[in-house]
């Protein structure tokens, strides 16, 4: 199997695809520059992308192409089927918390901000006005987005998609929210290595999956020190601070990547129980690893792993 | 002597029939599970529970249960199953 590696998106991208390497590097090629174009749309941390320009819109009428409107119209459907758990409103609580520029950064300088202990209310994404037809937005009473998570995992199966015009297996790995297509020659499913979240570096377990999409969540990866406060970037909307979970890492396997993203997400910042019944109504498969390293899953989940 | 072999059979096979339906009238008598039933007293159906697994061993040695009360996971040889994984997932 080809595979092409790169950074973007302040991860790992790995592209791989089953054929001759002349064949699938055209689809190679432009799955890169699908993924590229993609993060200059969709960060947050450059004043001129679309979504910067967007959050500078202060509630007038923002006319918006194509793919944000896509990815816009699925995050107001997927804070519905979370319960509000997935909230791209949270951007302003993130940078309280001392996200306010990239992971990479935080990480090479330190946090510079050290937080307002006050936390100012913001504005709820159900304020989000959209007019599908005129691919206009409206952002009022000064709500900001944060579409890091779900774009990504949106990127990775739009890359997938584009690829698979040249390869009949292949896969997208956005720091692992991945999409799978077909399967790889000869093999009877995807082996993806599920990482230990109490061991960097080392596996969990190996699983063994069907073509789709699959997505973890982890508060051990995005974490730093703000002051004497251990952070991490996945807040819960309801205290708008960084969860307080039972879980370190939740992987969800389903259909499509951005699902998985963001069902990975709202369920490692809920309580185990709520997290069983959000799973069972939108009939999601996930396993989580807890404080303990314990390996867990729901039933279908279980297969993956063996 | 006979007579007594005889006597003690009845007396035997008596007490065993007492002894049996005593025991069916207390079990039949008794108080039956109590149901788990909602505000409006219908019946739900508990959420499918979470198994705890037995970490896999990359290696490919069999992995035992090490008595987390969980189902035990066998890996096989990775090499009987699948080639080394392009992808790995964890969170970024």
């Amino acid at each position: 199997m080809e595979n092409m590696q790169f950074r973007a998106m302040n991860t790992q991208i790995i592209l791989a695809a089953e054929g001759q390497a002349r064949q699938v590097q055209p689809g190679f090629d432009m799955a890169r520059k699908f993924i590229l174009e993609s993060e200059q749309r969709f960060t947050r941390f450059s004043t001129d992308s679309e979504l910067s320009q967007l959050n500078q819109s202060g509630g007038a009428w923002f006319k918006v192409s194509a793919h944000m409107l896509e990815v816009l119209l699925l995050a107001k459907e997927y804070v519905e089927k979370t319960r509000g758990l997935f909230d791209p409103s949270i951007l302003p609580d993130l940078r309280r918390v001392g996200y306010d520029r990239t992971m990479d950064l935080i990480h090479s300088e330190g946090v510079f901000s050290l937080g307002d202990p006050v936390r100012h209310p913001r504005t709820p994404f159900d304020a989000l006005i959209i007019q599908p037809e005129q691919s206009l937005v409206s952002l009022p009473g000064g709500l900001t987005l944060d579409l890091g998570g779900i774009a990504k995992g949106w990127i990775a199966e739009k890359a997938a998609l584009l690829l698979a015009e040249y390869a009949d297996a292949c896969g997208v790995s956005a720091g692992g929210d991945m999409h799978l297509i077909g399967l790889p020659d000869g093999q009877p499913d995807w082996p993806v290595s599920l990482d230990d979240p109490l061991h960097p570096g080392e596996s969990l377990a190996l699983l063994h999956l069907p073509p789709g999409g699959i997505a973890t969540s982890s508060v051990t990866k995005r974490a730093w020190k703000q002051g004497d406060k251990l952070r991490h970037h996945l807040i819960d909307p309801r205290s708008g601070e960084p969860a307080l979970t039972e879980w370190l890492s939740v992987t969800v396997i389903a259909d499509h990547t951005d699902t998985c993203e963001v069902f990975a997400k709202a369920l490692l910042i809920s309580d185990t129980s709520e997290a069983q019944e959000i799973a069972i109504k939108a009939g999601i498969d996930f396993l989580a690893v807890d404080r303990q390293g314990n390996l867990c899953g729901t039933n279908n989940s279980l297969e993956y792993a063996q | 002597m006979k007579n007594i072999k005889h006597s003690l059979h009845i007396l035997l096979t008596f007490a065993s029939m007492l002894g049996f339906l005593g025991g069916w009238a207390t079990l039949a008598h008794s108080r039956k599970p109590a149901q788990p039933t909602t505000a409006s007293g219908q019946a739900v159906e508990s959420l499918p529970a979470l198994v705890p697994l037995a970490p896999v061993d990359l290696s490919g040695a069999a992995s035992p249960d090490s008595g987390s009360g969980g189902m035990t996971i066998i890996a096989p040889p990775l090499s009987a199953r699948s080639s080394r994984p392009v992808f790995s997932t964890g969170g970024s």
